[in-house]
């Protein structure tokens, strides 16, 4: 497991985040993994995880902000 | 990092090269008090000390020293090859030289190193070679000099660092800092997100006036909860600050004494010092013409000095009395050749002698004078000499015959200087007196410097002994103490009262932020409002992992800990390890029995194993984050243990899978003589360190250490 799979595990372990968006931690071993997740926390979470570890730059916040934010306002609903 | 081999060459007592090979598994070195087991530790210190080039020559070898003859240069070196990722060495050395006046002086500091690529050997930089391969912050966790020192969070930073570096703390930064400068992903998201549904919610004209309210009660309690947040923060520096100076002035507290002492001895010294320089007075060159010392070394010259000006003395006044002789007959002379005394010019005044001439009648004699004739121009003559003489006159000064004075000056300093023979023999007297007396000065004087020297030099080792405390702090190190305990305390009540009060204030706000979501419901900020609210989870979901993160890491570093802890003590009560998180961010070591009792003073020995057990397991997890092991190293580590406590403690070490290098004086007798009983019980490389002989107690050149293998 590396640390990225280490850090979703820990994230979504929250109990206020699971019980709240209702998922099952235990399907989510890796980042890929919940990125195909049905889930759109699962996969917001993992998006955060993946883009920030593969660029942590500020520059970055913006674009990865969007791009969840997107995400989310497609899928929330 | 495992060590392969140490060479000390001209290192103390480490006369001449002495060259150890070391196996990765517990080495002992035994020898007694003054052998050289804390030498070689200091050695050791000394080539990972990176930050600085030390040439001290109190690291020579005074045996070296001694057989130096002028200008011959030896060298002082400690060598160290280690295994770590291939093979690598690192020497650190510098020159000395004995100059003419005996003087050692130290030049050419070097600290190389090498590593090994292929068949090739690349030279490096000592430092960073071994600053790569054995991080600085890691050393600390591996030299351990006495039982008193195995307490590694005595450094309030200890814990932070141990979690920064073994942890995953470091890569939760860029997600969540919970600061407000949105410097964590998280944090940056949910401010933005919050920010865009607030204006989601102004843009809604349906719901403004409670929007305004609501918005306005948020805005409030987020500065409180920002204010509280700074607070809390500058709070818990504080309590750090505190905590790290209380426990380094409970470290130097005997150095706080010792100091005292000094500066106690150094006061009295230059107090004597002053009193005795008071009464010298070495103004010999005033002396010298003013109480006339100099006459001591010029009798014959001052004899003819006193002659000559009586002699001129003498001379000028005969001059003098001939040259007043010479005026009064010139003047007698003159009054003779005119025969008669002429009138004054007054007489007749000047209005008669007017009147006659414009008259052309002398009416003194009572005859014509026409002008022209001899007698109007004797009358226009007088009248002219009159007007002359109504001038002022200039004065004709008459020259003297000795115009300057020196004569006098110097018959004045010729009476001044009214000594005789004996005057002057008596002044030769005063004059080795006054010396002598000035000498027994100086020198009481030189000899009290010297005890200040010395003073001095110990106080600087003090010092230098307790780095990071100045010379205020550890004097006033019992007077600090209480107030810093107070301070400490105060700003450990302050973060207790800060929390709360934060937490309440997150309860007001989730309280206030659900009543504003509430109003969302349905509106056109709706999602808005689940957006945020779900970034607003993320982020604690984030912040709690951080959270966790630390808590496991203590959990391991406990579970680890108490693992050595049982296997440390054999048939004994040892209870349990507990690593406990204090209000500052630092951390305590504290023994636990399993009704969460704590065990508040547990005996050294106890003690000492748990420091030991918290050391293995710190050593263990940077073993698995690091991938590469680092030897631990500690002298005189079991002083408080039992004989058969110590015995048990070293046959557990050597099944320890760990390189462990132990200086101790235990396996030895009363006499001194190594136990071979227990020597032979032992399953590990034992060295004997001792003294060569012959030596000569009183002199420290004749001091040697031999090492020698006694087990392999």
């Amino acid at each position: 497991m590396n640390n990225k799979d280490k850090m979703l595990q820990l994230v979504l372990s929250d109990d206020k985040l699971r019980s709240f968006y209702e998922y099952n931690v235990e399907e989510f071993t890796t980042v890929k993994i919940a990125l195909d997740s049905d889930n759109p926390i699962v996969v917001a979470v993992a998006k955060i995880i993946d883009s920030i570890a593969r660029n942590s730059d500020k520059v970055n916040f913006k674009e990865t902000y969007n791009e969840v934010i997107n995400y989310l306002n497609q899928n929330i609903l | 990092m495992i060590i392969k081999e140490i060479t000390i060459e001209n290192f103390r007592s480490y006369y001449g090269i002495n060259t150890i090979k070391f196996n990765d598994g517990l080495m002992i070195f035994i020898g007694d008090n003054g052998d050289g087991k804390t030498t070689f530790f200091e050695a050791l210190e000394w080539l990972f000390d990176t930050s600085r080039q030390n040439m001290d020559s109190r690291l020579i070898s005074e045996k070296k020293i001694s057989e130096l003859i002028e200008f011959e240069s030896e060298i002082i070196s400690v060598s160290m090859t280690f295994e770590h990722d291939g093979e690598k060495i690192i020497e650190k050395s510098f020159a000395f030289t004995k100059s003419a006046n005996n003087e050692i002086k130290t030049s050419d500091f070097q600290f190389k190193g090498f590593e090994n690529e292929g068949s090739e050997r690349l030279p490096i930089q000592g430092g960073r070679l071994l600053d790569r391969c054995f991080e600085a912050a890691i050393r600390k966790y591996c030299l351990f000099k006495g039982e008193e020192n195995l307490n590694v969070f005595n450094n309030p930073d200890a814990l932070n660092y141990l979690i920064e570096t073994f942890s995953n703390i470091r890569q939760f930064e860029p997600y969540y800092t919970g600061e407000d400068n949105n410097q964590g992903f998280t944090d940056f998201a949910e401010y933005q997100s919050r920010k865009a549904f607030e204006k989601a919610m102004k843009s809604d004209k349906q719901n403004s006036q409670q929007e305004k309210e609501i918005s306005s009660k948020l805005d409030s309690l987020r500065r409180k909860q920002s204010d509280i947040k700074q607070r809390l923060r500058s709070n818990r520096e504080n309590a750090t600050n505190y905590s790290t100076k209380l426990n380094k002035i409970e470290n130097s507290k005997e150095a706080s004494e010792l100091l005292r002492d000094i500066n106690d001895r150094l006061k009295s010294f230059n107090d004597k010092k002053n009193q005795i320089e008071k009464h010298i007075n070495e103004d010999y060159s005033i002396n010298l013409l003013d109480d006339m010392w100099i006459l001591c070394g010029f009798s014959n010259v001052f004899e003819e000095f006193q002659q000559k000006v009586s002699t001129f003395s003498k001379t000028k006044r005969k001059l003098e009395r001939e040259e007043d002789k010479l005026k009064g007959k010139q003047e007698l002379a003159k009054e003779i050749a005119e025969g008669i005394i002429p009138l004054s010019p007054n007489v007749p005044d000047k209005i008669s002698m007017l009147e006659m001439i414009k008259d052309e009648f002398c009416k003194v004699c009572g005859r014509e004078a026409e002008e022209g004739s001899e007698a109007y121009k004797f009358m226009v003559n007088k009248l002219d000499d009159l007007i002359k003489s109504q001038q002022p006159i200039e004065k004709n000064e008459e020259k003297p015959l000795f115009p300057n004075n020196f004569l006098k000056e110097l018959e004045q300093k010729s009476n001044n200087l009214e000594y005789n023979q004996n005057e002057i023999n008596s002044l030769i007297n005063t004059i080795r007196d006054t010396i002598e007396f000035n000498e027994a000065r100086r020198s009481d004087a030189n000899k009290i410097q010297e005890s200040i020297e010395i003073e001095e030099e110990n106080k600087k080792k003090i010092l230098s002994q307790n780095d990071g405390l100045t010379e205020e702090q550890l004097q006033n190190a019992y007077e600090n103490i209480k107030n810093w305990w107070d301070y400490r305390s105060q700003a450990e009540k302050q973060v207790v009262l800060l929390e709360k009060e934060e937490n309440e204030i997150e309860k007001e706000l989730e309280k206030y932020q659900e009543q504003y979501n509430n109003l969302a419901k349905g509106s056109v900020a709706d999602t808005s409002r689940k957006i945020h609210s779900a970034l607003e989870k993320i982020k604690n979901a984030f912040k709690n992992a951080k959270d966790k993160n630390t808590l496991d890491f203590l959990k391991h570093l406990e579970d680890k800990a108490n693992q050595y802890l049982v296997r440390l003590n054999v048939d004994g009560f040892y209870g349990i390890i507990r690593i406990i998180k204090t209000p500052d961010g630092s951390a305590r070591i504290a023994l636990q029995d399993k009704n969460d009792t704590l065990i508040s003073s547990p005996n050294q020995a106890l003690k000492t194993t748990m420091f030991m057990s918290v050391l293995f397991a710190v050593s263990d997890l940077t073993a698995l984050k690091r991938e590469n092991d680092y030897p631990l190293l500690f002298d005189a580590p079991t002083s408080s243990f039992s004989p058969q406590k110590e015995s048990d403690f070293f046959n557990i070490i050597s099944d320890i899978n760990k390189q462990c290098i132990i200086f101790t004086k235990s396996f030895l007798t009363e006499s001194g003589v190594l136990d071979n009983k227990k020597i032979e019980a032992l399953n590990c490389t034992i060295y004997r360190i001792e003294k060569q002989r012959p030596f000569n107690n009183l002199d420290i050149s004749t001091i040697q250490t031999k090492l020698t293998l006694i087990k392999d």
